[in-house]
């Protein structure tokens, strides 16, 4: 192997002198190849396996939490959406509630009304009847009182009393001239 | 001119760059401004006869002499650097938690940065992670190396051809090893050669031919590895040397006046670019060589 490297060596070191820079120290050579051999046995086993190990771990590591990271996004995004969703639900369903709410209290503001209303009417024919029949209550007990004090003075005055036939007539006369003259 | 030594001579330059068994050092630390490497050895006989007999290729090559230099030195440095930084990163990154604090953010930028823009695109993300231990320790070892050219009174061992020369050869192992685990032996030196369909006379010259320049290509990229890194951590210090060196040439001169500012001014900007070729060199060497993994293990 070593010839390789001198053939081409000889036209480099043509006219070198004491002072070549391009003499092949062997000692040198070896001691290199020893320190090299050192380094690659000493660092690969203390350096270099460890930081090969270590920057393995750190880049599975860094993936991992990307990963989880856009994991707990896109969780979070679809949390948001159903939020999202059931805050609209919701609200239309309070919506609905209140329509309903408005619309069963106008309702039932004009049933009220309407009973009222009507409560109000019963009353008021009750008492126009009530007041209708004391009317006739006191009417006929006025000509009844009259006739019979009518009949009492007359029997009086004629000196004779009706009889009952008589006076029921009279009574029926006097009722009737007394409501068609009212 | 006032001084008579020839700041300008190669070797002079060279010896700023090259490696040696002693560190540069304010001469208030050592007479001569050389702080020697204790050396195990007082002998320097070679250990084993590397010699070939050819003298071109013997002056290129320094024995095995058990000497111990000033880039073995800084290569512990470095070493120990990255390790007490990564071996500290890696349990501030096991705990899991979030990063904090310059330290971790720095290091783990620059380790993300290797591992997803450099092996996962060259390898492919599933064998990257195999092989990023390896890539992760070249680029931070030859950035560690790059980056101690920059210490004063350090150096680069990158500046030398052992260093990225064996680095290379690393790589270009690793890459054989790479492409005979995941096809086989024989699977990734078939792999070598396009598929084709030819007429059996000409697959006959064709396929051996186009297999050696396949091979020789697979030789030369991992060559060029080490050279690219090589000339690119030498010339950056050589051109600063080369500019530190107009300074002790017009010392004393009236040119000196201008010279001086103008050399301070120009070693400090090339710092910075050296600087940055540090960093860039460190890259393009792990770019490469995953890039190299990435096609021993992908062949098409």
């Amino acid at each position: 192997m070593l010839g390789s490297f001198h053939a081409p060596l000889l036209i480099l070191a043509a006219g070198g002198g004491e002072a070549d820079p391009l003499v092949f120290n062997a000692d040198l050579a070896l001691w290199t190849l020893v320190i090299f051999l050192g380094m690659l046995i000493v660092l690969s086993k203390y350096a270099w396996k460890p930081l090969i190990q270590g920057l393995n771990n750190r880049e599975e590591n860094i993936a991992k939490k990307i990963e989880d990271a856009e994991q707990a996004h896109e969780k979070a995004h679809a949390h948001l959406r159903q939020h999202e969703e059931q805050l609209a639900k919701v609200a239309e369903e309070a919506k609905s509630v209140l329509d309903e709410a408005k619309q069963d209290a106008v309702a039932l503001k004009d049933r009220i009304l309407a009973e009222a209303q009507e409560e109000a009417q019963r009353i008021r024919d009750r008492a126009l009847a009530d007041i209708e029949a004391a009317k006739n209550a006191a009417v006929r007990e006025l000509a009844e009182k009259s006739v019979d004090s009518a009949v009492l003075l007359a029997g009086s005055i004629v000196g004779r009393s009706l009889d009952k036939q008589d006076h029921d007539k009279l009574i029926e006369d006097s009722i009737n001239s007394f409501t068609n003259g009212a | 001119m006032a001084d008579q030594e020839n700041h300008f001579a190669p070797d002079h330059l060279f010896g700023h760059v090259k490696d040696a068994t002693y560190f540069e050092v304010p001469r208030l630390l050592a007479t001569d401004g050389h702080l020697q490497v204790p050396q195990f050895r007082s002998s320097t006989d070679p250990l084993v006869d590397l010699t070939t007999g050819t003298a071109a290729i013997d002056d290129m090559i320094e024995p095995l002499d058990m000497k111990v230099t000033k880039f073995m030195i800084l290569e512990v440095v470095g070493a120990v650097l990255v390790a007490v930084i990564f071996i500290r990163l890696a349990k501030l990154v096991r705990t899991g938690e979030k990063p904090q604090g310059k330290f971790w953010n720095f290091f783990e930028a620059m380790l993300l940065f290797i591992r997803d823009d450099v092996a996962r695109p060259s390898i492919g993300k599933h064998d990257a992670d195999r092989f990023l231990p390896f890539i992760w320790t070249i680029f931070f070892f030859v950035l560690g190396c790059n980056l101690l050219g920059m210490v004063p009174w350090a150096g680069s061992p990158t500046g030398a051809l052992a260093t990225t020369g064996m680095l290379a050869l690393i790589t270009f192992v690793t890459v054989i090893g790479a492409g005979s685990a995941k096809l086989g032996p024989v699977g990734f030196w078939k792999a070598q050669v396009p598929h084709m369909d030819l007429p059996l006379f000409l697959a006959i010259f064709l396929i051996p031919g186009i297999f050696l320049i396949e091979v020789m290509g697979l030789l030369i990229k991992h060559f060029v590895l080490a050279v690219r890194l090589l000339a690119n951590m030498m010339a950056g210090h050589l051109v600063l040397a080369v500019i530190l060196a107009f300074i002790a040439a017009a010392w004393g001169s009236l040119a000196g006046f201008m010279v001086v500012p103008a050399s301070i001014l120009g070693a400090t900007a090339l710092s910075c670019l050296e600087l940055f070729v540090a960093f860039l060199q460190a890259y393009i060497f792990a770019f490469l060589a995953s890039l190299f993994i990435g096609m021993a293990v992908h062949p098409h």
